[in-house]
């Protein structure tokens, strides 16, 4: 009998310090056995439950790109019990990986279309796995243009800051950095991230906007879309939740008759409006 | 056919299903009573609808999900359940709903669900509590039996209710039920037929769909004190937490009943007060589970009310939300 709890073996290969204040790690991690690095094949949009034995289990979204092949990538804030254990751990390291679970971001939906990517704090792991993947030279034709605006709270909570230099020198896209507060050595942009959005004005014709960040301010930047135009259809999210099992049946993460860990995490902001606010 | 289990007969037949199965029954268990493993001897308890339910057979209230240092198999003998209640059996018919029927199945509930024979006790004198038949159930009720008993004089008349249950009745070739027995049997059926029938649960779950900020859901908790006996004790209730220790991967009961349920680790939690977890746990077996799996998570076995130290009533509940609605 196949036990969907038991998590493949993975080891890991790099670690990365995001923050300044050291509470956010990329981790590279790769399947310790080839058929789990052939069969673990996933979409933008999805996670999966890691693990440590004897410290527990959390669901994580995955930040890498399926393009980037033979690698998994995890960004971990360190917030409870299993994220300062990883917080702790070295390369070589071996993790529990359960997954891919969850639905995907719509990326047939989004060909053809200009892409409004609006991503605050930690809240761009989950969508640089989309964002990658548009913008790889296999896909890129595929969609129309590209703009990501990204902020965090001070220029030390910036995020990927490695990846952010490769975007700004892209040719086919448009980043917009900005932090709530500067420090003595920034000299880029400060302001909020739906202030920045606003100064941008993406168009709504033909376009899709997908964040994720604080609630606080997703809200707002919910707000300043519909301020341009952008219906609730054309608005893409991706929530969190407490989860357990991560395959519906543990019953914890539902938002109404929604399950995050099977109909979520990505959601539009179209399905938002139907669903109870209990989240 | 109806055949006929005589009362003498009962020992022997008990016996022989426990050298092929894991055989349960009813029984004293911690003080209070539950389905509890077949022994030589054990005092009879078929004629009370136990305090534990049935589904801690299947998903007991804690199991190793996996070892860490092995994970050996372990092979035994499947279950069977004498005695089990329809409303008990129903239950496990619900939680397959989730843990088999929604993929992915769920190896280890699917281990124990396989092979696993339910002898149903039908239920001739249901409790003040119960209300089976306003839940799509009955007292004679055969979802999720393989055989159905219906005490009769010196014995029960025995019916198949499942492949599974004809072939075992085959087998075990009991006489078959004379006239006046099945008639005695049928009787017992008509007389048990009106079950509490005092909600109305045509059409709830869109009538809840559309309640969640109705203000009645504000009175309705203030009674509860959030102690969630009623969840434990629910033979429907399956939500749980994964935990570790230094062996293993435990899966442990939980209820959405308590706040840490939902409590994230930045702090945030959307279920906050007694108001959004009780309106949950009704929503999740009128509501929400009718919206994803086309039934109604509650069998009426009636134990939340019986069990419930402020005698917060689901029927009185229900009946309120669906008069107000």
């Amino acid at each position: 009998m196949s036990n969907p709890y038991v998590p493949k073996s993975a080891r890991i290969e790099e670690i990365i310090t995001e923050t300044a204040v050291n509470d956010v790690k990329t981790f590279r991690m790769v399947f310790t056995e080839s058929e789990d690095r052939e069969s673990f094949r996933y979409e933008p949009g999805q996670f999966a439950e890691l693990s440590l034995p004897g410290v527990g289990e959390a669901p994580i979204s995955i930040t890498s790109s399926p393009t980037q092949e033979g690698y998994l990538e995890f960004s971990i804030k360190k917030a409870g019990k299993l994220t300062t254990a990883l917080h702790h751990a070295e390369v070589g390291q071996e993790v529990g990986i359960r997954g891919p679970y969850g639905n995907v971001f719509p990326v047939d939906s989004l060909e053809g279309k200009d892409l409004q990517f609006i991503a605050g704090g930690i809240g761009l792991a989950p969508l640089r796995s989309l964002f990658n993947y548009c913008i790889d030279p296999k896909n890129r034709q595929r969609f129309g243009s590209i703009v990501m605006i990204y902020g965090a709270r001070s220029p030390g909570d910036l995020v990927f800051k490695w990846e952010l230099e490769k975007w700004a020198e892209a040719e086919d896209l448009a980043l917009y950095v900005t932090v709530d507060r500067g420090d003595e050595q920034w000299d880029g942009r400060v302001g909020f991230v739906p202030a920045i959005l606003m100064d941008v004005s993406p168009s709504p014709n033909n376009a899709v906007a997908i964040t994720c960040g604080p609630p606080i301010m997703i809200k707002f930047v919910i707000q300043s879309l519909e301020e341009l135009g952008f219906t609730p259809e054309q608005i893409v999210t991706t929530l969190e939740m407490r989860m357990k099992c991560g395959i519906g049946k543990c019953g914890r993460c539902n938002i109404g008759s929604q399950y995050v860990c099977l109909d979520g995490p990505v959601f539009t902001y179209a399905q938002l409006k139907e669903m109870p606010q209990e989240y | 056919m109806a055949r006929f289990l005589a009362r003498s007969a009962l020992d022997e037949v008990l016996a022989r299903l426990a050298r092929s199965y894991h055989l349960h029954w009813p029984g004293k268990l911690r003080g209070k009573t539950g389905y509890i493993p077949w022994q030589a001897g054990q005092e009879s308890m078929l004629d009370h609808n136990p305090d534990a339910t049935v589904k801690e057979l299947f998903l007991p209230r804690t199991e190793v999900l996996m070892e860490f240092d092995d994970g050996q198999e372990k092979t035994s003998r499947p279950l069977a359940v004498f005695g089990v209640r329809p409303c008990d059996a129903r239950a496990v018919h619900l939680l397959d709903r989730v843990f088999v029927e929604q993929p992915p199945v769920d190896g280890p509930y699917q281990e124990r669900r396989q092979g696993a024979l339910f002898i149903g006790m039908a239920c001739p004198q249901p409790q003040m509590t119960c209300f089976c038949s306003t839940v799509g159930g009955g007292p004679f009720d055969t979802v999720g039996l393989d055989v159905l008993l219906t005490p009769v004089d010196e014995g029960w008349v025995a019916e198949a209710a499942s492949t599974a249950g004809e072939e075992y009745l085959e087998q075990e070739a009991w006489p078959e039920a004379t006239k006046e027995q099945q008639a005695q049997a049928r009787a017992e059926k008509d007389q048990a037929r009106a079950v509490a029938e005092e909600v109305e649960l045509e059409g709830l779950a869109k009538k809840l769909e559309a309640s969640f900020e109705a203000p009645v859901w504000e009175r309705l908790h203030e009674k509860c004190l959030g102690c969630a006996v009623c969840t434990y004790y629910c033979p429907t209730c399956h939500c749980f937490d994964v935990t570790d220790t230094d062996k293993a991967r435990l899966r442990t009961w939980d209820s959405c009943m308590f706040p840490l349920f939902t409590l994230h680790t930045s702090g945030h939690n959307p279920r906050l007060s007694g108001k959004e977890r009780m309106r949950q746990r009704v929503m999740h077996k009128f509501c929400y589970f009718p919206l994803r799996l086309e039934d109604h998570a509650c069998v009426g076995c009636g134990r939340c009310i019986e069990l419930c130290p402020v005698n917060l009533d689901i029927r009185q509940v229900l009946a309120e939300l669906g008069g107000c609605l």
